[in-house]
């Protein structure tokens, strides 16, 4: 065998062990052997968490469901409906809800820290979709009687738009600013949204308290599992 | 166990696409790549049937196979089988089917509408369905028809059946263009090793579509290539109809088609007679899909790009939009890696691109692939930066397939292999 040969024969045996590395062959192999189809579905996806792919399709052999039920997943994840679709069923059935990683009637999210003053709602659009309003304002270490916000929206050329200004005066009770600013005014769509605080301390951390569109106690609950939910 | 077997038993149906309706066995022949653009074309056209796919799907098969059967009696020749890359295509098959057969995950739009589509043919519906599914005008369907058909032989039905093809495709178009490049069938094997490893990735088969395009270009590339070696009708034909694929996969897919129409016309010595059946073949397959999407009242293209916002763009958005841009195509070509080294390699050979055919012809497709890249997000109503995070890195894939027989080539000279 001449040097060249041996060479050749080296760098295919080294690009063939690159190839089992990079696409963990024996990793996934064992997976293939170990867990069925549907168990590895519920392992990437969830039961009830992430996109609780897993109970999508339990819900879907369980009540043999033949439509396709307005789905709404509390966690940002990609749509969920492809894993239960019904084709033949043009639109989705409004009165049947799957609610999936509720998380209750409100909710607190922390603001991302933008810059100078402003801070951001981060994924607005989506969060819009799901919740009806801002219902309050939580400042740390904030001991002033009021604030003073402005509302934001970033437009397609990058530049900041002010919606609106207001003056909140504090809860002394809670705490708290309520401001219930309803999301649908600011036409979120893709657009990225930010609050201003005008008189606060740099790095504080600013909490929105969100209020949910779809409470519980309006629906007849047909199927739960945790925090996911099959109502009409 | 069972969905390794099923894995195996699906790279044998796979196969069947490319044994007939033209004899590959004569392995002086490129029949086995014809074979199967020729069939995904004629796939195309049951996808338009309206005629439910388990009705007809058994049958395309059995004709197949038969056809095969009978093209390996009649070949008169000395059949001989490369034992050892035909091995090397199985083995690297079943690596990568074995990795989506694991990992399973779906990309964000095979979630949103790619899978769906495919649904409508899987749950016995036709493109008649199709064409009312909200989400349909975004893009063509050929992808997800594909996906379903072949979902369709899976015995459990598992989704990811389906989507293995997308590796036999990928996988097909790498052995084209790696297997007669070197005289050593070593060297081949090592750079066709070589050329999945660089660039196989899960995402690519995670139902997205971009891998489609990818590999049609490959293979568009390699027809061109051979076309100015061998100057015959036969091979832009093949272009013609992998163009067609081009314009059925994705609404980009129609960019990279027009894109292939223009520099072939305008860079590749054609005779008049080639250069007319060429254009009036393309002009037909276009008219084809319009008439098709006329009749299916489908919008031809549902993408959001208004002629009124493009004219009301003020200075600072443009110079917004051409920083952030440039910014991160900068990025993904390095990530990518086949974007950043092709304009490199074209700036050495500046002095051989009105020289040589095929050298013009990269550099064209490189400047317009560079302008619709800028075109497409400058012209898009849409937050220029998250279009860019969550798009350009599959623009960039797609496109990159057309540069890879390219780099072969000149990776060969400056190795003086």
């Amino acid at each position: 065998m001449n040097k060249k040969k041996i060479i050749s024969l080296f760098i295919l045996f080294t690009l063939i062990i690159i190839f089992f590395l990079k696409t963990s062959f024996f990793k996934n192999l064992a997976n293939i052997l170990q867990f069925n189809e549907s168990e590895r579905v519920k392992k990437i996806y969830g039961y009830c968490e992430g996109e609780s792919i897993g109970y999508l399709k339990y819900l879907k052999k369980r009540y043999a469901i033949k439509n396709n039920p307005k789905i709404l997943n509390y966690k940002h994840f990609p749509p969920v409906s492809w894993s239960i679709y019904e084709t033949s069923e043009k639109d989705s059935n409004e009165n049947q809800l799957i609610i999936l990683n509720y998380p209750g009637k409100e909710i607190d999210i922390e603001l991302n820290h933008y810059k100078d003053n402003f801070y951001e709602l981060q994924d607005s659009y989506y969060y819009s979709t799901l919740f009806e309003s801002i219902k309050k304002i939580k400042i740390k270490n904030f001991m002033e009687p009021n604030v003073s916000i402005e509302l934001y929206i970033k437009n397609k050329s990058n530049e900041l738009i002010v919606k609106k200004k207001i003056q909140v005066l504090k809860n002394n009770v809670t705490n708290d600013f309520p401001i219930n600013q309803k999301l649908t005014d600011f036409e979120m769509s893709e657009k990225r949204f930010f609050l201003k605080f005008n008189n606060i301390k740099k790095d504080t951390k600013i909490f929105a308290t969100l209020k949910n569109r779809y409470n519980l106690d309006d629906y007849k609950i047909i199927d739960k599992f945790k925090n996911c939910y099959f109502v009409e | 166990m069972f969905e390794i077997i099923e894995i195996f038993y699906m790279f044998g149906i796979f196969l069947l696409f490319c044994v007939a309706p033209l004899n590959a066995f004569n392995i002086k022949t490129n029949n086995l790549y014809f074979n199967l653009i020729i069939n995904l074309n004629l796939l195309l056209l049951f996808s338009l049937l309206p005629l439910q796919m388990s009705k007809y799907a058994i049958y395309i098969l059995f004709f197949l196979f038969f056809f095969g059967i009978k093209n390996y009696y009649s070949f008169k020749g000395k059949l001989k089988i490369d034992k050892s890359r035909t091995v090397l295509i199985f083995l690297s098959f079943i690596i990568i089917s074995i990795q989506v057969a694991s990992q399973l995950e779906l990309g964000w739009d095979a979630k949103w509408f790619w899978h769906i589509k495919s649904l409508f043919y899987s749950q016995d519906n036709t493109f008649l369905e199709l064409s009312n599914y909200i989400y349909n005008d975004f893009h063509p369907h050929l992808g997800s028809f594909l996906w379903a058909f072949f979902r369709g032989f899976s015995i459990n039905g598992h989704e990811y059946i389906g989507r293995l093809f997308y590796v036999f495709y990928y996988i097909i178009s790498i052995h084209f263009i790696s297997n007669n490049i070197f005289k050593n069938k070593i060297e081949n094997t090592i750079l066709y090793l070589f050329l999945i490893v660089f660039t196989q990735n899960y995402v690519f088969f995670s139902g997205l579509q971009e891998i489609l395009i990818f590999t049609t270009l490959v293979f568009i590339s390699k027809f061109i290539l051979i076309f100015i070696n061998e100057k015959k009708l036969i091979y832009l034909f093949l272009i013609t109809l992998c163009l067609n694929l081009l314009i059925w996969f994705k609404a980009e897919g129609i960019a990279y088609a027009s894109m292939c129409f223009l520099i072939i016309n305008l860079n590749l010595k054609i005779k008049m007679r080639f250069r007319i059946i060429f254009n009036l073949l393309i002009l037909s397959f276009v008219l084809f899909k319009s008439l098709i999407y006329k009749f299916f009242q489908i919008k031809i293209n549902d993408q959001p790009y208004y002629l009124e916002y493009v004219l009301n763009l003020d200075l600072e958005t443009i110079i917004y939009k051409l920083y952030n841009i440039l910014l991160y195509l900068s990025y993904y070509s390095l990530k990518n890696i086949i974007l950043f080294i092709v304009p490199i390699i074209i700036i050495l050979n500046y002095k051989n691109i009105f020289k040589d055919e095929y050298l013009r012809l990269i550099f064209t497709f490189f400047t317009l692939n560079i302008i619709f890249i800028f075109s497409a997000y400058m012209f898009r109503e849409m937050e220029v930066v998250f279009a860019l995070k969550t798009t350009i890195d599959r623009i960039v894939l797609s496109s990159s397939g057309f540069y890879l027989v390219f780099l072969i080539i000149q990776i060969k000279k400056y190795l003086k292999i």
